[in-house]
């Protein structure tokens, strides 16, 4: 297994965040002003979504057909969702929800490509949404709730009605765990998508070389672990378009979750 | 041995400035955040509003559509109601017309039967008159001849001439009582 | 090789933490496929609760991650 380490160690450089037109620079996080590889890659996938969905809007008509209804059926699908954990005021997130899934979609799937980065594979893009995410929501709950109302919620009604030492023992107790709990959502949030679509691409990364150094050994072992690896590299291929996609969804579905339970802070 | 490959590999990752690190770096915070927020605002006004008007405009569509179908439904049904109505009270009227023209037909019959019998009676009633005068006329002559015929044949029976006077009385007598027998 | 140690410590923790977390989205899942089968109208509830469930035990197996990059990196 000659070489492995060199390529594992270039397959680890390539997935870490670099400048763009410097492969052997290095980024430090208070860098601001870096064009980093895989911001290259999410703006491809914002040029991607852009135009699909501008083109779809365009063709959009009574009677839909082709691209169209595909991007309908894709916004009935989001209305669906948004409506499902928000009731009827969820319409108005369609936008929000929309982008945020389709522009993770389309991220996640075109980073598949042999020689591209999927955009959500960099703890800077999942943490900068996953944080906008967490702001978002607490925004609406305390304005649909007023400050105190919001964080009074965080306690079950409940606990509120008991006597005053469980009401403030009690209460306070289940108050910190509920603002940890807040704290760890946008982390968690960052962390799945991240360490799902970087590890994703690593496992590729993995059989790709195992292929090849299969290849390289000249012997019957080399050649049976080669064409091993490669079938695992097709059923992974296959497996990370199904995680792309349903990581994308994840993300979204808890982004809801997390809106509708903000509005609905009040009713447990 | 695969083991140690590994972490050979992750120093030299490290040497050659990769980093895996979880630290997000600001070169990819505000780009995507950015990115993020150019993508929301552009696909609001051109993509997610006019698809959510079409989709809304096609429910509003379809709704009206069969509503509209049921009121054509309730319209359709309705005139045909009026239709039947209409057909009914139209045979109703065309059988009580058929009707009085029986009841006219059945009275006028009845008129010229009354009217013939009328007529015939009167017919009847007049050939019987004459036939009574004929008859009157007749039985006068008769007892005029068989008056003067009896005198004589009884007075060559007899052989006695008897006065005119009485003979007279005797006819009258005698044709009197033929004449009775006539009657009878 | 002063690094493996490191390297070991990181992959006995995110070992350990996809163990507790596997256990616990396993449970979720197969106790959503139950409830699925057994109220098939209720499918769609059912997986989005199945969701966010998984994502609760998700994020302790993602807590091992981080530990086990913060090791590495140590």
């Amino acid at each position: 297994m000659e070489g492995l380490s060199e390529k594992l160690a270039s397959k680890l450089h390539k997935y870490s965040v670099l400048p763009f037109e410097d492969m052997y620079g290095t980024v430090s996080p208070l860098d601001a002003f870096v064009f980093t590889n895989y911001i290259f890659f999410l703006i491809i996938a914002f040029v991607a979504t852009l135009v699909f969905f501008v083109v779809a809007a365009n063709k959009t008509a009574l009677v839909p057909k082709g691209i169209g209804n595909l991007a309908e059926t894709g916004v009935e699908f989001i209305r669906n969702l948004c409506v499902d954990s928000m009731g009827k005021e969820g319409v108005k997130f369609v936008p929000f929800i929309g982008t945020l899934f389709f522009f993770l979609l389309f991220a996640n799937i075109l980073g598949l490509i042999p020689g591209t980065l999927p955009a959500t594979g960099t703890i800077g893009v999942t943490a900068a949404w996953a944080v906008m995410v967490f702001l978002l929501y607490n925004y609406i709950g305390i304005k649909k709730h007023g400050f105190i109302g919001y964080f009074k919620s965080f306690v079950p009604s409940g606990v509120r009605e008991m006597g005053p030492l469980g009401k403030w023992g009690m209460g306070s107790f289940i108050f910190i765990l509920e603002v940890l709990g807040h704290f760890l959502r946008p982390l968690t949030l960052a962390m799945r998508l991240f360490a799902n679509t970087f590890a994703g691409g690593m496992i590729l990364g993995i059989f790709g070389i195992f292929v090849v150094l299969g290849v390289k050994e000249i012997s019957a072992i080399g050649l049976l672990s080669s064409g091993l690896s490669l079938v695992m590299l097709v059923i992974m291929y296959a497996f990370k378009l199904f995680v792309g996609v349903i990581q994308a969804y994840i993300f979204t579905l808890l982004t809801t979750a997390y809106i509708g339970g903000a509005l609905h802070a009040d009713e447990h | 041995m695969l083991f140690e490959e590994f972490a050979y590999a992750a120093e030299a990752a490290s040497d050659q400035g990769a980093s895996i690190s979880i630290i997000p770096s600001l070169a990819e915070i505000w780009p995507s955040l950015f990115a993020f927020a150019v993508l929301f605002l552009l696909l609001k006004k051109f993509a997610f509003g006019p698809i959510l008007n079409m989709l809304q405009k096609r429910s509003d569509t379809i709704r009206e559509s069969l509503e509209k179908a049921e009121e054509t439904k309730l319209e359709a049904e309705r005139l045909l109601e009026d239709y039947k109505a209409q057909l009914a009270e139209a045979r109703a009227e065309a059988a009580g017309l058929a009707e009085q023209s029986r009841k006219i037909a059945e009275s006028m019959k009845d008129e010229i039967v009354a009217q013939a019998n009328e007529e015939a009676a009167l017919i009847i009633a007049r050939a019987r008159e004459a036939v009574e005068a004929e008859k009157k006329l007749a039985m006068a002559e008769l007892q005029g001849s068989v008056a003067a015929l009896s005198v004589s044949v009884a007075g060559k029976l007899i052989g006695e001439k008897l006065s005119e006077a009485d003979h007279a009385k005797l006819i009258e007598k005698y044709l009197a009582e033929v004449g009775s027998f006539n009657d009878n | 090789m002063e690094g493996s140690i490191n390297v070991l410590g990181a992959g006995l923790a995110y070992g350990f933490a996809a163990f507790g977390a596997a256990i616990g989205i396993g449970m979720v899942g197969g106790r959503t496929v139950e409830a699925m089968a057994r109220q098939p109208e209720m499918a769609g509830k059912i997986q989005t609760t199945f969701f966010i469930a998984a994502a609760f035990a998700e994020a302790l197996g993602l807590l091992g991650f981080v530990l086990a990059l913060i090791l590495m990196a140590a």
